[in-house]
């Protein structure tokens, strides 16, 4: 899976590209507890705009993400989530779990606060 | 093999408030403004395929319990909730009380939602009638002996006159109870559930509650997986919503709808059973629950692969195999 990576004004911008499922969940994963590692220094936002489809494995990985910042206090918000994501996650209500923006800035901005 | 659903609902009986019981009457007579019906068979028409589900069901109150039937004389329960009162007086109508029967129960564990309705089993009450009460906890009867011991109840266990054994399973182990391959399965739940496989005549029925799936354990996923496995349905604790699962009421040991779709997905079921309904949500929203884990089936299914079939536990649903 490309997933391209960006600094911006104290935050990583990651852009995963095309499906996130069994075969592409784990690279997935690894990436984005990696920009996480750091604690309370890390602020991620995951530019979903180029994710086409999310199985329950690319839900797996976010819950996972979700507990690593709990644990260790890093920030992770995401944008511009595509119809079929944005369905996903009213279904498992991960809508009201993790933090989702429509565009880049409005989610940029909510880091640096 | 026939399964009977005589209560659904996790952790709480419930009871449907008068303000729920107008907004169904206000659908119904919205929906039927104008109309006219020849008959009684019209009104049932109606009601049956043009009301909003909502509208003309219930999901229902009662705690969990349910009826797997094999075509043998002997019963088989799946434990003992509230809804055990309206499966003991169904039972009672149908026998009578000087024809003994006998009754195989499997718990899932011991919480006090799961044997509630004991005490309000006829069957318990009348000499000859055999109750098996199968576990894979050490000690069921301690549970059973201080929900019916002063000042719980006024009837203590030791003066129930049915013949009462309470029978030691160890998980994995496979028995035979009234024609039925029985297996069990320890499942993640504080002080332990399991859950119980039966199979009979090459049809299979997962009973799968108060169990819950951690995200990151997929070892524990891949023993329900293989538990799960070609069964033609499965009863599936699906209490909370994904994000509530591993948020809010992460440990609280029940599971979601989300869970149930991968696992039965990967598992190849053919039917999914959603059960342990949340007391606190109403037919409205159970209904919602209900079609989004079909679209979310749908959105899930591997190209080719046929679809699993999904369905939400109602009280006096039965299911044919």
């Amino acid at each position: 899976m490309n997933i391209e990576t960006e600094a911006q004004s104290g935050a990583v911008v990651l852009k995963p590209l095309g499906r996130i499922d069994q075969n592409t969940a784990v690279i997935f994963q690894e990436r984005l507890l990696a920009a996480l590692d750091g604690g309370a220094n890390c602020a991620v936002a995951l530019d979903m705009s180029g994710v086409d489809f999310l199985s329950s494995v690319g839900l797996r990985a976010l819950m996972i993400a979700h507990k690593r910042c709990q644990a260790n206090g890093a920030k992770l918000v995401l944008f511009a989530l595509t119809p079929v994501v944005r369905e996903v996650f009213s279904i498992s209500r991960f809508d009201t779990v993790l933090r989702c923006f429509e565009d880049r800035d409005p989610a940029l901005t909510s880091l640096s606060v | 093999m026939r399964v009977k659903i005589w209560g659904c609902r996790g952790s709480l009986p419930v009871a449907m408030s008068t303000t729920r019981v107008r907004d169904k009457l206000q659908a119904a007579l919205k929906a039927a403004a104008g109309r006219k019906f020849e008959n009684d068979a019209a009104l049932d028409s109606f009601i049956s395929d043009e009301l909003p589900w909502a509208a003309s069901h219930t999901f229902g109150g009662n705690t969990s319990c349910v009826q797997i039937d094999t075509g043998s004389p002997e019963y088989i329960i799946c434990d003992l909730g509230s809804g055990l009162r309206e499966f003991g007086v169904s039972a009672l109508m149908a026998h009578g009380p000087a024809k003994p029967q006998t009754y195989n129960i499997f718990m899932s564990h011991l919480h006090w939602d799961h044997i509630m309705g004991f005490p309000f089993f006829p069957a318990a009450y009348i000499p000859g009638n055999r109750i098996r009460i199968h576990s894979c906890h050490p000690d069921p009867r301690a549970a059973f002996l201080r929900q019916q011991s002063a000042p719980c109840f006024p009837v203590h266990l030791d003066r129930l006159s049915a013949d009462i054994e309470f029978i030691t399973m160890r998980p994995g182990e496979t028995i035979n109870v009234a024609g039925a391959q029985v297996r069990a399965l320890l499942q993640n739940h504080e002080g332990d559930s399991y859950g119980y496989r039966f199979e009979k005549d090459g049809m299979s029925v997962v009973y799968s509650t108060d169990s819950e799936h951690k995200p990151e354990d997929t070892g524990g996923a891949a023993r329900f997986v293989e538990f799960f496995r070609d069964a033609d349905l499965v009863i599936f604790d699906a209490q909370y919503s994904l994000a509530d699962s591993v948020s809010l009421k992460e440990d609280w040991g029940h599971s979601s709808n989300i869970s149930a779709v991968e696992l039965c997905h990967d598992g190849h079921v053919k039917h999914l059973l959603l059960f342990h309904h949340e007391p606190a949500y109403d037919d409205n929203m159970l209904y919602r629950i209900w079609q989004e884990t079909i679209r979310y089936e749908e959105l899930m299914r591997a190209d080719g692969a046929p679809p699993l079939r999904v369905s939400s536990s109602y009280d006096g649903l039965e299911v044919h195999l």
